[in-house]
């Protein structure tokens, strides 16, 4: 059966101030994929993805998605994307059914469906009764879940998360994980960002790792695993990005905590 | 969220925006989550406000009727000059001052909100359809703010100068409020094309206090275009005044009513009606430039780190023995020197400040001479430069980052004065004094060392109404604790009868001079007065 190619980045090249965030990145996504998308902070994670929304223009090589180069699509491909940014900023004065209501309309969504529908899917997270107050006094957790449904609910196919378990507990974490595996098998793609290893080596069909502009590693884990002869993601994260110091950094730390001099 | 009258009422122009490629449906949308957002404040930290309906007001439109009393400041010069090129010209002086710098101060935050790119950029929004939302949530507020100010003198014009005057004020004031949402637009763009990260915010904040002082001069420009021959102004055309938005307007008003038609009159009157027109059709075309420009606003530099002066550490400990109350006198001072909200509220009234006192100099010397003037009294207009201090302390509570303010319950505080304290001194230190100086080095240099005591005196009376100022001002408010939103117009009555407070403190300080020894004791007791009164203030 042909995979069809849903996120295809040629060379994709990105450089502030003549500094190259993102180096010849080449990478294909296929439909009903779950990539988990890692590596260190300032490796370019997010201009990757903020560069295939169209929040940042300007770079080199190409980016096509859905198969068609993004620089001849118009706004309108958004439509079939979500996407929950980390440290997400949100409307805080409104309510989370006129904050939903309003994300809704920006897709093209009816008030009467998106406020049904946000009812619904608030619900099932638990979070029902606050439908009507403001998101200024929900806690981390509830704010999440709505920024969860805000990006599903006009049904994309692409979805893009980052860090999006982000003060989730432990019940609903499981909940979404297994919300991403079932979208996935709808056909969905789904690209996550996150820096919370376990999580990604048990969803993820396939990792890419970033490091310093440049893709360093890419399979499944067990491909991965197999490679470089570590046991977890984590070690193998640590391996790749040549990070091995944890222990002398901690104890120095502590050292100064207390008040000595290292 | 209820439909607001305004939307309802721009429903009707919906194929209009079609036309001109705005997503109607779409921007009708985010304009009413714009509205309903400045309708309610945001809850102060910890506190867990649920959604009461009814209470919710607009407070901007619930301080609309401080306009109306600049409005008011229109009415004489429609009752005495019945010349209509120059009544005209000073009204529209006038316009142009308040709606540009409440533009500056009130909506540069709305129209450099860079949230929006990150909540509505990802969506399937076409730019120009954002664009023209964000425009017209200014400008409702423009019109609304216009209206206010002008409603008093559109009616009584209708009566005392007839429907065709009326009706020709009207039209003015709308093309008048387009040419000042551009020129303000235009000045962004100009400088985020040139300037990037936080220079640029600096930037910003400078042209603030450039234009105040602009356009005060400016003013001062348009009346000097008209000479007083005999009882009558007598216009004298001068090439300049082509620069000069207010006299357009009269212009025009000169040439439909009055029948005055010299070419340069019509020149000028063209102008009034040609440049805002034009000028909004090049707004609409570059708006999206101009939100891809604001990017640049987010973006900032690593900063290099920067060591403090060894004679400010040292200033700091002699200002703040304390050191918990120091560290609240840096923090608030970098505050003040860095969140662009606050900036944008209270640098402009600087700018208002260092030019008042010397354009009132200016009226005095057209009827005296140099000399009487030296040895006259206009040395208390230093007394102006107190303006300033009401406006930074109605602005102290707020913070654009004001979630953080935490960490105020979290540590151990011994008392929460010292917030206030720390915060008054900073703003002293940091914002008063420098303008402060350079105001006293000019009177100086003009009136000679004489007025040295005098402009101590002044100084010791700045400290005393900081103290007044803080303590009617903050409302129990911790410093930084508080949201900005459009809602601070409220205090804009507070700020106003505070300004009163600097009338017994001018008055009292000239009372004394005519005692022999007077203004030295006068000076001892304002000195015992402010400490007293400071003490009393920051006990517990």
């Amino acid at each position: 059966m042909e995979r069809k190619e849903v996120i295809k980045l040629a060379g994709l090249t990105k450089s502030y101030g003549g500094e190259n965030v993102l180096d010849e990145i080449n990478l294909t996504v296929y439909e009903g994929q779950i990539v988990g998308y890692i590596g260190p902070n300032g490796a370019g994670k997010s201009t990757t993805v903020k560069l295939m929304l169209g929040l940042i223009e300007e770079y080199y090589g190409e980016i096509h998605l859905f198969g068609e180069n993004l620089q001849k699509l118009d706004h309108s491909y958004k439509r079939r994307i979500g996407y929950v940014p980390e440290n997400a900023e949100i409307y805080d004065s409104l309510t989370a059914a006129e904050y939903l209501i309003f994300i809704a309309g920006l897709y093209g969504i009816e008030e009467e469906e998106a406020l049904e529908k946000a009812g619904n899917l608030m619900e099932q997270f638990n979070i029902e009764h606050v439908l009507h107050a403001r998101l200024s006094s929900f806690s981390k957790g509830m704010k999440q879940k709505v920024l969860i449904i805000s990006s599903l609910i006009h049904n994309p196919d692409v979805l893009f998360l980052d860090e999006p378990l982000s003060g989730l507990d432990a019940n609903s974490m499981m909940v979404v994980k297994e919300i991403l595996a079932l979208l996935a098998e709808q056909g969905k793609t789904i690209f996550y960002s996150s820096h919370i290893m376990d999580i990604v080596e048990k969803i993820s069909h396939r990792i890419v790792l970033l490091s310093g502009g440049s893709i360093v590693a890419d399979g499944t884990f067990e491909e991965l695993k197999e490679k470089n002869k570590q046991g977890t993601l984590e070690d193998i994260f640590n391996d790749l990005t040549g990070f091995h110091q944890h222990k002398d950094i901690a104890s120095a730390f502590v050292k100064i905590v207390q008040g000595e001099t290292v | 969220m209820k439909d607001m009258k305004i939307l309802l009422f721009l429903d009707r122009f919906q194929t209009l925006f079609q036309k001109a490629g705005v997503d109607y449906a779409v921007f009708r949308l985010i304009l009413k989550m714009k509205l309903t957002m400045d309708a309610r404040r945001i809850p102060t930290v910890m506190s867990n406000a649920k959604v009461n309906e009814q209470k919710e007001k607009n407070y901007f439109v619930r301080s609309l009727w401080i306009y109306a009393l600049y409005g008011l400041s229109i009415v004489p010069v429609l009752f005495f000059i019945d010349q209509y090129f120059f009544q005209i010209s000073i009204i529209f002086s006038i316009l142009m001052f308040v709606l540009m710098t409440s533009m500056i101060s009130d909506f540069s935050s709305v129209l450099l909100d860079i949230r929006d790119r990150s909540i509505i950029g990802p969506k399937p929004i076409h730019k120009r359809t954002l664009s023209a939302a964000k425009s017209f949530h200014v400008l409702i507020y423009m019109f609304l703010l216009t209206f206010a100010t002008t409603t008093v003198p559109l009616v009584l014009s209708l009566f005392i100068n007839g429907p065709l005057f009326s009706l020709l004020f009207l039209l003015e004031i709308v093309l008048l409020v387009m040419l000042i949402l551009v020129l303000t637009a235009g000045i962004y763009v100009v400088i985020l094309h040139f300037f990037d990260g936080e220079r640029l915010k600096n930037m910003i904040n400078y042209m603030q206090i450039a234009l105040t002082i602009g356009i005060l001069i400016g003013s001062q420009v348009v009346v000097r275009s008209f000479e007083l021959v005999e009882i009558t102004f007598e216009f004298s055309p001068a090439w300049w005044q082509v620069f000069v938005p207010p006299v357009w307007f009269g212009a025009l008003h000169e040439a439909v009513l009055a029948g005055t038609r010299s070419n340069f009159l019509l020149v000028l009157a063209g102008l009034a009606i040609v440049v805002p027109v034009i000028s909004i059709v090049i707004y609409i075309k570059l708006m999206p430039v101009f939100e891809h420009q604001l990017r640049k606003l987010s973006q900032t530099e690593g900063g290099a780190q920067k060591q403090k002066a060894k004679w400010k550490k040292q200033l700091a400990r002699w200002i703040s023995p304390n050191r918990v109350e120091r560290s609240m006198f840096h923090f608030a001072g970098s505050i003040m020197k860095n969140e662009r909200d606050f900036k944008l509220k209270v640098y402009p009234s600087i700018g208002f400040t260092l030019v008042i006192p010397f354009i009132f100099m200016f009226t005095t010397l057209q009827t005296s001479s140099f000399e009487e003037f030296r040895e006259g009294s206009s040395f208390y207009l230093v007394y102006f430069t107190l303006l300033l201090i009401p406006n930074i302390f109605s602005m102290v509570k707020y913070s654009s980052s004001y979630k953080g303010s935490w960490v105020y319950q979290v540590t151990p505080l011994e008392r929460k004065s010292i917030l206030y304290s720390g915060t008054v001194k900073a703003a002293l230190v940091k914002l008063f004094v420098p303008v402060y100086v350079v105001q006293s080095a000019i009177f100086l240099w003009l009136f000679s060392s004489s007025v040295l005591l005098d402009l101590v005196i002044c100084l010791i009376s700045a400290v005393l109404y900081s103290v007044i100022c803080i303590k009617l001002l903050s409302n129990n408010q911790l410093p930084f604790t508080a949201s900005f939103s459009l809602g601070q117009h409220q205090e804009g009555v507070k700020v106003f009868l505070l300004f009163l407070i600097i009338l017994p403190l001018v008055g009292l300080h000239a009372l004394s001079s005519l005692v022999p020894f007077g203004t030295e004791i006068y000076g001892l007791v304002m000195l015992a007065v402010a400490i007293l009164t400071w003490k009393l203030a920051f006990r517990n």
